[in-house]
């Protein structure tokens, strides 16, 4: 999709008229880029708080319940 | 009053008052009041994450009062490893879409903004609630303003879409309602989610709640093969909604999986995991391949939603420490990833008003800050 949408030459006067994005648009992407890149090259944070309850949970479905 | 009310109700609040300012001639007001209140709320969740501490799993920031005393139901709340990342992202996605919206929407712009906030603080409500019936309060009211949204500013199919996200999310939820009133029964009168985690249950009184449970969660995720509902919302959605939709609403289901069907029917999730894993391996292989042959890009991303969900579902299914936190961390990096992507479509849309792939060509050659 991103070949056919993006690369290429100018395909029509729709995207000939189309006009880059603003400071706005930028600004909330690139804060979305930086959070994606930033979890993916240092997740510790977040894996750290998820350990102990991922582990308590799963030591909670290994015991049965049965009565 | 406890920060996760705080977090919860400040969003609304704000929503609230939005709602006051309607005319078309206080629009700036309204946005800047809008994303004022957005980070405000944001900012309130982050001593949830200072505050947090790691290396226990017992709950964090509880509040605990009675709220209904004739059916001992409490407004009980609070964070552990697994949902306070979940109430962060809601926040953060909530400040985003605010500046999403900020030229688009002319129309009622009030009420939109209102709209999106007080979803976030519902949704915050579903991510923390520990008791059974206020997590089912929130767990459905996010359905109004969701339903709102598509429909009032969605696009051409919008009234179709809006009913159909609406019926088909409320008639898998009424199953897990029937299951939360029998767990109140079977444990003597009270409705708090950490006391049903301990309850001893049989094994067919297990596979029946597991089975509720998962009406209801499987179409909120969403699996395969309940998942049709999801890209034609999101076609008919508008930019924002669609974002909200996928970034953090998928992941109710995703959650209530962790929160109520493991715990409270571990003998039965693990008699039934290997189904669970089959239905998201088919997510993930044939939803992907449906994604791949879409002509419309909203509806592209939609199907990959649906795979990328099947991934966190497999995850939590296999059992094992690194495949459940693998889906938590997949479910916080897809709501910033689809948020990103259906933003991404929306400032394409706004300037073409079509989401055939054919439309465009060559982007990169008139927007070249964009395409990277």
């Amino acid at each position: 999709m991103f070949k056919r949408v993006y690369l290429g030459p100018v395909a029509n006067d729709d995207v000939k008229a189309l006009t880059d994005i603003d400071a706005r648009e930028f600004f909330m992407l690139a804060l979305l880029a930086a959070a994606v890149l930033y979890m993916g090259v240092y997740p510790k944070p977040f894996t750290d708080v998820m350990d102990t309850s991922v582990a308590d949970l799963l030591k909670h479905v290994a015991m049965s319940k049965l009565p | 009053m406890g920060l996760l009310s705080l977090a919860i109700w400040t969003p609304i609040a704000f929503g609230v008052v939005l709602l006051a300012l309607g005319q078309d001639s206080q629009a700036r007001a309204v946005r800047w009041l809008a994303l004022v209140g957005a980070i405000v709320s944001f900012l309130i969740t982050l001593p949830l994450y200072a505050g947090f501490q790691l290396g226990t799993s017992a709950m964090q920031f509880v509040e605990n009062t009675s709220w209904i005393e004739r059916f001992n139901v409490h407004y009980h709340l609070g964070v552990d490893g697994i949902s306070l990342w979940l109430v962060l992202l809601t926040a953060f996605i909530n400040v985003i879409v605010v500046i999403a919206g900020w030229e688009v929407i002319t129309r009622k712009v009030n009420q939109y903004m209102a709209a999106f906030l007080i979803l976030s603080g519902l949704m915050i409500g579903v991510f923390s609630a520990l008791d059974g019936i206020l997590f089912y309060v929130f767990f459905e009211a996010t359905l109004i303003p969701m339903y709102l949204i598509i429909g009032i500013w969605g696009g051409p199919n919008k009234i179709y879409a809006a009913f159909k996200f609406f019926l088909y999310t409320l008639l898998g939820s009424l199953l897990m309602l029937i299951a939360l009133i029998y767990l109140y029964t079977a444990s003597n009168g009270s409705f708090d989610i950490l006391t049903w985690h301990k309850l001893p249950l049989s094994g067919p009184v297990q596979t029946l709640l597991f089975f509720a449970f998962f009406a209801a969660f499987a179409v909120k995720v969403p699996m395969w093969p309940v998942h049709t509902w999801l890209p034609d919302v999101h076609v008919e959605a508008p930019t924002g909604g669609s974002a909200v939709l996928a970034a953090i609403m998928l992941k109710l289901g995703a959650y209530g999986f962790l929160r109520f069907s493991m715990p409270i029917a571990p003998d039965a999730s693990r008699e039934w995991g290997m189904f669970i894993i089959v239905l998201s391996l088919v997510a993930v292989v044939y939803v992907g391949l449906v994604a791949m042959v879409q002509q419309d890009m909203k509806k592209l991303v939609a199907y990959s939603s649906v795979a990328h969900m099947g991934f966190v579902t497999l995850g939590f299914f296999i059992f094992n420490p690194l495949g459940v936190s693998g889906g938590i961390v997949q479910m916080i990096a897809h709501g910033f990833v689809s948020a990103a992507m259906f933003l991404s479509i929306g400032v394409l849309y706004d300037r073409v008003h079509s989401r055939e792939i054919a439309s465009y060509g060559g982007v990169v050659n008139t927007m070249p800050k964009f395409a990277p």
